[in-house]
């Protein structure tokens, strides 16, 4: 372990037999503490196996996980990590026998199906399409995907603050103070939400509300379930509470007297997460169940300067009457300025270049931050750096699968092998133009369209393609042989196919993939990319199909086509995690501000980017969710104002910017291009804050 | 040295995959390709039994965890004709077990670790019973088609491991209490067998035996560099492997008859791959 401070070493050497909360902002030590607290309670002979560490999502679990990798450590149990949702999701699936009944479901004795994100949404599209074209949600003008995912949204906000789903229309109308046709939208969500909630407990369907719901109302209460927890585990580590739900913090304290020692953490300054159900209020009320309340205060990341930038940038956010500058704050805070947006993301890669190859900074010590990351400023950026060499990464963890021309491909050959399926999914020449190009070795684009052109036709309302030797000879010429006999096997292969009995999607995928595009000649021949994309979208197509229950059975070729339909429509994005992103970890980062706060470190340089953005403190764009009024901070029945939105922001802003200052060791550059990525004049809050601290370090320098 | 991912463990199913081919360990574990292949299809025979296999392992953990026989009855009802009876046998013999065999304290779905040759290794057991004289059992469901013989059962890596990194392990999971390897069985129970588990019992010597083994066989693969992980000379190892047409191994229907036929090197353990899927937390 690295070298630890007194309070660190006293913290970790509390009696085993401790109840302890520890407070501190970012910076202090806190999760390293509890780390060497965890080896300390294994060292002294607490079986692993008792050790639950909680954590409110995944990538927090970093340094828990790496430590209990150890090859050092004893041998021994294996410690339990899990968010919430994991530990509500495996105590439903063990004990649904002993809730399902009385929980009401259905088909008690027939197994739960978990529904993901993405086939929640499906469902939601499903009972809410017809309500759509009876005039539900007229008057807002709103993507439908983005409906349904508000909808569902509601029903975790609900689940996560522990209220009844049937409360959230009511709570969301009775804070509404604008124009009375929104009432209306709130009923309709109302509805909505209940629909779908009936329709899961009629096909034992579990959305993520409906299993937080399970959690607290029945698998809690259980004694089974009571005593399986206790039996099994007597020690707890919960980091970052203030960025969990409240559910968590209820089931934290009513676990805390069973247990034999815990150590609960709290981030001060955070709640970053607070539009996902987070409640810093509800986890910092923990502390009165705690016997010991420690607090860290010196932060292992700044210096003198570094501390000064952070309260000049909290009196200038605040309207505080800021402190002197120290006289080295300028080189903390600086500038790169121009009036467009490109030239200024040209000075940006200069002075990165810089930074690595003249200061020796270290590239994975860079990070890029704007409030959004989109995908031309990803793309320009990450351009520009590569080409002058610097090794980059980008928050990109998913990306959708219909944005892939690999995945494309694979969507026209199965609309070609089931013919009857264009009349809902067209297919165009170009589209398949660029399918023979991506699959067909040696194949050019302007062949591969003069192919498309001569083979494909419509007839009946079913694709059709011709066999090479019944286009014109010249053609074939121009196409040549060599292709033609490549485009016979994969036509051939096709033809076969679709004369045969339907067979489930992801088999069909897997069969041509396998049988036809990775053998020599075709372009995904030992092709990893294609591989890992296919390998995606096979995964993607069964998750689907496993969702639908036996309730509602489904045949072959109906659930393929559902599911390409869906995917072409974006109710399934098919989010997928590219392994090729995954690797480079010694790389400059360019990421959005929230997902560098949230994976808990701190880099030498942090570059903002976008500072003139309302997106560093506004919340989205969602009529038909409130994350502040669907809180449990939100007292029911009071009227929300401008001037609270006010507040939040304000507070937003000050929260994210703070959290940042306190993750950088030492300078922060600010990016700045007088008209933005658009092309309009920059202003905003940030942006005024960074204006007056500029001012009064100019002044006090030229002062001085 | 082998740049492995972080989160990497050795465990008896990767450990088996770089005995049959060290191809496939590397593709699979060090480099994590997802390459499409019959095996994902749930229409394959495999992806249905390792369905069937995740379906009968959870019920038996449910059972071990004291979910009363008849609610889980109502569930095994509804599932298909091979798990009833599988379910049925399974209780059966859990019943004529419970004095004997399954007579203890009884720790369902436990995974054990150890650190050998600057690396982890983890076991996952379906059920451990320390029994009231101080003995222990470790069980395994194993849901393959056909039972297989003890003499072949020994030579695999799953029972290498498993009773070594228990005897290791076994302090700590009982605050400090030691145990003989001598008082360690392992019992293979198989659904196509139910009446005759197969027992392998432990000693010291084949405890120095395994510890031996398995260091050489960790410091071997972690000595190696990204090349030396060549292609298997058995390519019958290929028939069932994920990655056959990625390596060129393409096998014909004949091929996989004869694979079958000779069944010669049983497979134990691709069914079972739900240790794997279920060693990752979440
Ligand atoms: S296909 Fe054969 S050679 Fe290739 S990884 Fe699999 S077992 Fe090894």
């Amino acid at each position: 372990m690295q070298n630890l401070s007194a309070r660190q070493n006293e913290l970790i050497q509390l009696p085993i037999h401790s109840i302890i909360f520890l407070e501190g902002v970012a910076g202090t030590g806190k999760t390293t503490a509890a780390v060497g607290r965890l080896l300390t309670l294994i060292q002294q002979g607490i079986p692993a196996q008792q050790i639950f560490i909680l954590v409110p999502q995944r990538t927090l679990a970093q340094p828990y996980r790496e430590v209990t990798n150890d090859p050092d450590l004893p041998p021994g149990g294996a410690v339990t990590i899990l968010t919430i949702g994991g530990l509500a999701r495996r105590l439903v699936e063990l004990f649904w026998p002993e809730i399902a009944e009385s929980a009401g479901f259905h088909y008690p004795e027939v197994p739960p199906t978990f529904l993901t994100l993405e086939t929640a949404q499906y469902f939601m599209a499903k009972l809410v399409r017809p309500l759509l074209e009876k005039g539900y949600f007229a008057s807002l003008s709103l993507d439908p995907n983005r409906l349904y995912s508000q909808i569902l949204d509601n029903l975790n906000k609900a689940a996560i603050i522990g209220i009844p789903y049937t409360e959230i229309g009511g709570r969301l109308k009775s804070a509404w103070n604008g124009s009375p046709g929104q009432l209306r939208v709130y009923d309709d969500v109302q509805e909505c939400a209940s629909l779908f909630r009936q329709f899961c407990f009629e096909h034992n369907l579990l959305d993520f509300s409906l299993q937080i719901d399970l959690f607290l109302t029945h698998l809690l209460p259980n004694p089974m379930v009571k005593a399986a927890l206790n039996q099994q585990y007597r020690h707890l580590i919960a980091d970052n509470l203030e960025e969990d739900i409240p559910v968590t913090h209820e089931f934290i304290r009513q676990w805390l007297p069973h247990l034999e020692s815990a150590l609960l953490i709290y981030d001060l300054g955070g709640g970053y997460r607070v539009f996902l159900g987070a409640d810093p209020t509800s986890a910092y009320s923990l502390k009165d169940r705690c016997s010991q309340k420690i607090q860290f205060d010196a932060s292992f990341i700044h210096d003198d300067p570094q501390r000064n930038l952070l309260e000049m940038m909290n009196c200038s956010l605040n309207d505080i009457l800021p402190p002197s500058p120290t006289s080295e704050l300028r080189t903390r805070l600086q500038t790169i300025s121009q009036r467009f947006y490109p030239q200024m993301l040209d000075l940006v890669t200069k002075r990165i270049c810089t930074l690595i190859n003249e200061e020796g900074i270290s590239p994975q010590e860079i990070v890029v931050l704007a409030p959004y990351l989109n995908d031309s400023l990803r793309f320009s950026l990450t351009n520009r750096l590569e080409r002058a060499g610097i090794p980059v990464r980008s928050h990109r963890p998913s990306r959708a699968l219909r944005e892939e021309a690999v995945i494309r491909t694979m969507l026209n050959l199965a609309v070609l092998a089931h013919p009857q399926w264009l009349e809902r999914v067209p297919l165009n020449k170009a589209d398949l133009a660029a399918s023979f190009f991506l699959t067909l070795d040696g194949l050019d684009l302007i062949r591969a369209q003069l192919l498309a052109n001569s083979v494909y036709f419509e007839q009946n309302k079913k694709g059709k393609l011709a066999p090479f030797e019944k286009i014109a000879p010249s053609i074939q010429e121009r196409i040549t042989y060599r292709i033609g006999e490549k485009y016979e096997r994969l036509r051939t292969w096709i033809t076969e196919y679709a004369s045969q009995p339907a067979q489930e999607l992801e088999l069909f995928f897997i069969r041509i993939f396998d049988e036809i595009l990775t053998t020599p000649g075709f372009r995904f021949y030992q092709n990893e990319r294609a591989g890992e994309l296919v390998a995606n979208l096979v995964e993607s197509v069964q998750k689907f199909r496993w969702s639908i229950p036996p309730s509602l059975p489904l045949g072959a070729a109906e659930s393929g086509l559902e599911y390409i339909q869906m995917l072409q429509e974006g109710v399934i994005a098919a989010q997928y995690l590219r392994s090729w992103e995954r690797e480079a970890s010694e790389a400059v980062f360019l990421a959005p501000a929230y997902t560098f706060l949230l994976a808990n470190r701190a880099v030498d340089v942090q570059i903002w980017l976008d500072i003139g953005s309302s997106g560093w403190y506004e919340r989205l764009f969602q009529p038909l969710t409130h994350p502040y009024v669907l809180s449990r901070n939100w007292e029911n029945g009071k009227v929300w104002t401008a001037e609270d939105e006010q507040r939040v922001s304000q507070q937003n802003l000050s929260r994210i910017v703070l959290g940042l200052l306190r993750r950088c060791r030492r300078m922060v550059w600010i990016g700045f291009s007088e008209l933005g990525e658009s092309g309009f004049e920059q202003r905003g809050l940030l942006l005024r804050a960074i204006q007056r601290t500029l001012e009064i370090i100019n002044q006090e320098q030229s002062n001085g | 040295m082998l740049k492995l991912p972080v989160d990497f463990t050795f465990n008896q199913s990767n450990l088996q995959d770089f005995l049959e081919c060290p191809r496939r360990f590397y593709l699979g574990h060090v480099r994590r390709l997802l390459w499409p292949n019959r095996e994902m299809s749930s229409e394959s025979a495999n992806q249905r039994r390792l369905q069937l296999g995740k379906t009968f392992h959870h019920l038996a953990q449910q059972k071990a965890l004291g979910i009363a026989d008849e609610k889980i009855q109502r569930q095994v009802a509804t599932q298909s004709l091979e798990i009833q009876s599988w379910w049925q046998t399974f209780s059966e013999w859990w019943e004529n077990s419970v004095n004997r065999d399954l007579n203890g304290d009884r720790y369902a779905e436990t995974i054990l670790t150890t650190g050998l040759s600057g690396s982890r290794l983890v076991a996952k057991y379906d059920l451990l019973v320390i029994h009231p004289e101080g003995d222990v059992t470790i069980f395994d469901w194993k849901t393959v088609t056909h039972p297989i013989p003890t003499k072949y059962l020994s030579q695999h890596v799953q029972s290498r491991v498993y009773p070594f990194v228990f005897s290791r392990a076994y302090a700590a999971l009982l605050s400090g209490r030691k145990i003989a390897p001598e008082q360690v069985t392992m019992v293979y129970w198989f659904t196509a067998d139910p009446f005759h588990p197969q027992r392998l019992t432990y000693h010291s010597r084949q405890y120095e035996v395994d510890e031996d083994y398995l260091i050489h066989l960790l410091t071997d693969i972690l000595q190696r560099t990204d090349k030396d992980f060549p292609l298997t000379t058995n390519e019958k190892h290929c028939a069932h492997c994920v990655y056959r047409t990625y390596c060129d191994r393409r096998v014909s229907d004949k091929d996989e008859e004869n694979r079958l036929d000779e069944n010669d090197n049983p497979p134990l353990v691709f069914p079972e791959d739900w240790e794997q899927v279920s060693e990752i937390n979440y």
